[in-house]
């Protein structure tokens, strides 16, 4: 079903997690993740991708399972992109961005031409000095952005980062969000409820089951231009209605059956 | 329509500024004739005049008083946001420290300082013990709120600090203190007041005469020597002294908060 894109830069090995609450948050998780591809989690809310994703970053530690990096150097080139922008309102938005290099001793002189980089890509150069309340919903998500690319990730984590915004600005973050992986060639995992953002953006979809969450499909999404006219042509709704049976099916599997 | 709101926002910030002084003006005005009418001697309700005159006759041993005063405000209410930012902080880092005092820092604060003050007033030299009863009844606040700011901080920020490797000192400073400063002023708002109380009612207590004496101590003596013109004439600048540190301190609060805090941001449209 899926398509070798790359080595791996991250495997998940029989994942699971159970918090302390006796919440069984993952079954048994089995993920590779691709060099440079762009892969969506979607499944029902409690189906484990935001706990997944907090375990590939580190955040969270499995309860059994491992997690494996191929590669070299693992956490230090991990972006991270919460729902909420979570930006620290006392700081100005080149503050914010230049968080992950002043945490690792860059100096402020040396940092701000990242940052500057950094903010231009996300098209916000001209609000470095502003404040993050002084921005729209859609403007601070893109500063959480800009944050996480600040440290050039090879691998950046989004935990339904647009699932807030209006549909309009959710568009065109999407938009956004394609050129720029496109643009700087890194890999994205992309959590996400909604069929029609996970199909427009990724390459692959997993498909999860809630309660213990685990991989329920892997749809591939061969499709060229991801753009305004790719929104709205037969190719995009015929792999939504699959991912959308895909899902339903999904949902529909009773607790602690097999998948 | 927009002018109209503008105009109507005039008249109700000038309303605002209006009204208490009318009030103030009433309330002496009827102080004033209440005297008067009464034939009321001065000895048992002085006119407001003869407040003011006693306060400018009086200015040289009223002003010592009064700088004696405010100083042991001022030292007590450095204490107290040094002792209760620091504590804390010293909480937040070490459950431990926090499960061992935590309960002494309120038995401190719920223990009525003016029962506290004549004992330290047998044990400490009489400065020392003024101070440190400002101390104890302006900590607390500190204490209390900067705890909460610690304590309250957005979770993801927490996670994203973790996630880049930030140091424990680098969470305490560039997150948590941060965070932490609005209440952290709120509880410092609250502790200016309370080390003035503190003062006061530690110099009421100590009572006994000395080159160093605060206001306080002014109103006890002038109340038993029936000098009442003057005991008005030194709660009126107490309150005036409390007034001021209030002003002082909020305008400090405001100034650290105007650029990010709800609190200080004056919202459009």
């Amino acid at each position: 079903m899926t398509e070798a894109t790359g080595k791996p830069i991250v495997a998940l090995r029989d994942v699971g997690k159970v918090f302390a609450t006796g919440t069984v948050a993952l079954g048994s998780l089995n993920l590779d993740v691709r060099d440079g591809e762009f892969v969506s989690l979607l499944g029902p809310s409690g189906c484990g991708k935001s706990t997944a994703l907090r375990i590939i970053a580190g955040l969270s530690e499995p309860s059994r399972g491992t997690v494996e990096w191929p590669g070299e150097e693992p956490r230090h080139r991990i972006g991270f992109v919460f729902q909420e922008p979570t930006l620290m309102p006392w700081a100005t938005v080149a503050g914010n961005v230049a968080l992950p290099l002043s945490l690792a001793g860059t100096d402020k002189a040396a940092a701000r031409p990242k940052v500057i980089e950094a903010l231009t890509r996300v098209g916000l150069a001209d609000f470095a000095d502003a404040y993050p309340r002084q921005l729209s919903g859609g403007m601070r998500m893109r500063v959480s952005i800009a944050r996480a690319l600040v440290t050039a990730p090879r691998l950046l984590l989004m935990d339904e980062p647009f699932a807030a915004l209006d549909e309009i600005t959710r568009f065109k973050l999407n938009d956004d969000l394609i050129a720029l992986w496109r643009e700087l060639g890194m890999t994205v995992v992309f959590v996400t409820h909604s069929v029609f953002e996970s199909v427009f953006l990724s390459q692959r979809i997993v498909v999860m089951t809630a309660r213990p969450g685990r991989v329920f499909r892997e749809l591939a999404i061969d499709a060229a231009g991801r753009d305004a006219r790719f929104r709205t042509s037969a190719e995009y709704a015929g792999y939504c209605r699959i991912a959308s049976e895909a899902l339903a099916e999904a949902s529909a599997v009773p607790l602690g059956a097999p998948a | 329509m927009n002018g109209e709101q503008a105009a109507h926002e005039r008249r109700e910030r000038v309303l605002r500024m209006l009204l208490p002084v009318a009030v103030l003006a009433l309330g002496v005005l009827v102080w004033d004739l209440v005297v008067r009418l009464n034939q009321i001697p001065p000895y048992i309700l002085p006119s407001p005049g003869l407040v003011l005159s006693t306060l400018i006759s009086d200015w040289s041993v009223l002003s010592a008083s009064l700088l004696v005063t405010l100083e042991t405000t001022v030292q007590g209410f450095l204490l107290a946001a040094v002792g209760g930012i620091g504590l804390a902080v010293l909480f937040n880092q070490s459950r431990l420290i926090e499960h061992s005092l935590y309960p002494y820092a309120v038995i401190l604060q719920v223990t009525p300082v003016v029962a506290i003050a004549p004992l330290l007033l047998i044990y400490l030299p009489q400065e020392a013990a003024v101070l440190v009863c400002a101390w104890i009844v302006a900590f607390f606040p500190v204490l209390a709120n900067t705890t909460l700011g610690l304590n309250s901080i957005d979770y993801n920020l927490a996670d994203l600090f973790r996630l880049y490797g930030a140091s424990r000192g680098q969470v305490l400073w560039r997150l948590k203190l941060p965070s932490a400063l609005p209440q952290m002023l709120a509880g410092l708002k609250i502790a200016g007041g309370l080390s003035l109380i503190g003062a006061v009612v530690a110099e009421i207590a100590a009572g006994s005469a000395g080159a160093g004496s605060g206001l306080a101590y002014r109103i006890a003596e002038s109340g038993y020597r029936l000098n009442i013109p003057r005991m008005f004439a030194a709660l009126l600048l107490l309150s005036v002294a409390g007034i001021v540190i209030f002003v002082l301190l909020s305008a400090f609060s405001h100034l650290m908060l105007r650029r990010w805090h709800e609190s200080a941001v004056s919202r459009e449209g």
